[in-house]
């Protein structure tokens, strides 16, 4: 236990959230003048001239009240621009949608959006949300959606808006939960949630009126799934006029005197739903287990 | 989804693709030693995962191997 309690803190301290992405730019030109030792200066615009790829991360430590910042690399991993200091602390999705990326954070209440083209950043947040981080983010040609995480025992609000008009943000809430993962379909967004007894659930909701259609408990098995409650990386897609959602089942089994450390045994389904009634039609062994020893 | 394919990405070491009358298949990468050598290291975890295409760009980090004083 004292092993896994100093595994997860060192995750804590050294790493977090760190995000690539795909630039536009078409052609790269190694800058042979840039010095690796020393990063470039901050600056409010990206330079993405010759850059191939946009990152944001951030460095954490224990008071979670770490910056982050966003940065420019080529192909090659030289470091082009970096942008000054911003409330970025353990991004969690990062998506582009035409000339435009969208980030948001499950340790800090902002989220940005990068222009691939100029280099601007912009906040993004709705004026008139709570104050809140993100667990999931999803962008299409018609949509931007994230979520607010605040009150886990009251609805969570999503904001969403057209990225043509990114001016006239709207609000609406969902139950049950945390949001773990959205999905939007001909102006139909599935989202999944976890609640705080780890229930896991799907809503349906038509985003031109704003108003939930449905919502639906997953009837999962324990040993399907991992009851945390937290979002997990979840994924919920559209394929072939079918929903479907990955699970993944964490089973940890400790140290003895066998062996030195604790091992993480993972499993995983695909749930097949109905997208109009949100039954659970298949669920389909996906994984086959893996062992994964901690520290 | 990659040529009308649903493909779940595992390990390293392999994904899941699926098609349309839910026949799932298992695909391998092809790794090079060097690769394979980085992403075998102990706690790598994968941070984010950004689709283009056909390609999948995937943002891996591991703990380093350094003893930090936790109060």
């Amino acid at each position: 236990m004292k092993k896994k309690l100093l595994f997860f803190s060192i995750i804590i301290l050294i790493v977090l959230s760190v995000i690539i992405f795909k630039m536009y730019a078409s052609d790269y030109v190694a800058d042979e003048n840039i010095n690796q030792e020393e990063l470039p200066p901050a600056k409010d615009v990206l330079n993405v001239k010759n850059g191939k790829y946009v990152l944001a991360f951030s460095e954490a430590n224990d008071t979670r009240e770490n910056k982050g910042s966003f940065f420019v690399i080529n192909k090659e991993g030289v470091y082009l621009s970096r942008s000054k200091e911003l409330d970025i602390s353990s991004p969690i999705a990062f998506k582009q949608q035409g000339n435009e990326a969208y980030l948001v954070n499950n340790s800090s209440n902002k989220r940005y959006s990068v222009n691939l083209a100029s280099g601007e950043i912009k906040n993004i947040e709705a004026k008139k949300q709570n104050d809140g981080q993100s667990f999931t983010l999803y962008a299409n040609e018609e949509y931007v959606i994230y979520d607010v995480a605040n009150d886990y025992n009251k609805n969570q609000q999503l904001v969403y808006w057209n990225p043509k008009t990114p001016e006239d943000k709207k609000i609406m809430t969902i139950p049950n939960g945390f949001a773990q993962s959205i999905y939007v379909y001909n102006d139909v967004a599935y989202i999944t949630t976890s609640d705080p007894d780890a229930i896991e659930y799907v809503h349906q909701v038509n985003l031109k009126t704003g108003k939930l259609l449905n919502s639906k408990k997953l009837k999962l098995k324990s040993e399907e799934y991992t009851q945390n409650g937290l979002p997990s990386n979840q994924s919920i897609i559209m394929f072939n006029k079918k929903l479907y959602v990955a699970v993944t089942k964490t089973t940890v089994i400790p140290a003895t005197e066998n062996y030195e450390s604790d091992v993480d045994e993972y499993a995983g389904r695909l749930i097949q739903l109905n997208p109009k009634t949100l039954e659970i039609e298949k669920k389909l062994q996906l994984m086959i287990k893996i062992s994964i020893r901690i520290h | 989804m990659v040529n009308d394919q649903l493909i779940v990405l595992d390990t390293f070491k392999q994904a899941y693709s699926m098609d349309k009358n839910n026949k799932l298949s298992t695909m391998k990468f092809s790794l090079n030693q060097e690769m394979k050598n980085e992403l075998e290291k102990i706690d790598t975890m994968t941070e984010q995962i950004t689709i283009k295409d056909e390609k999948a760009y995937i943002f891996t980090q591991y703990i380093m191997d350094k003893k930090i004083e936790v109060k």
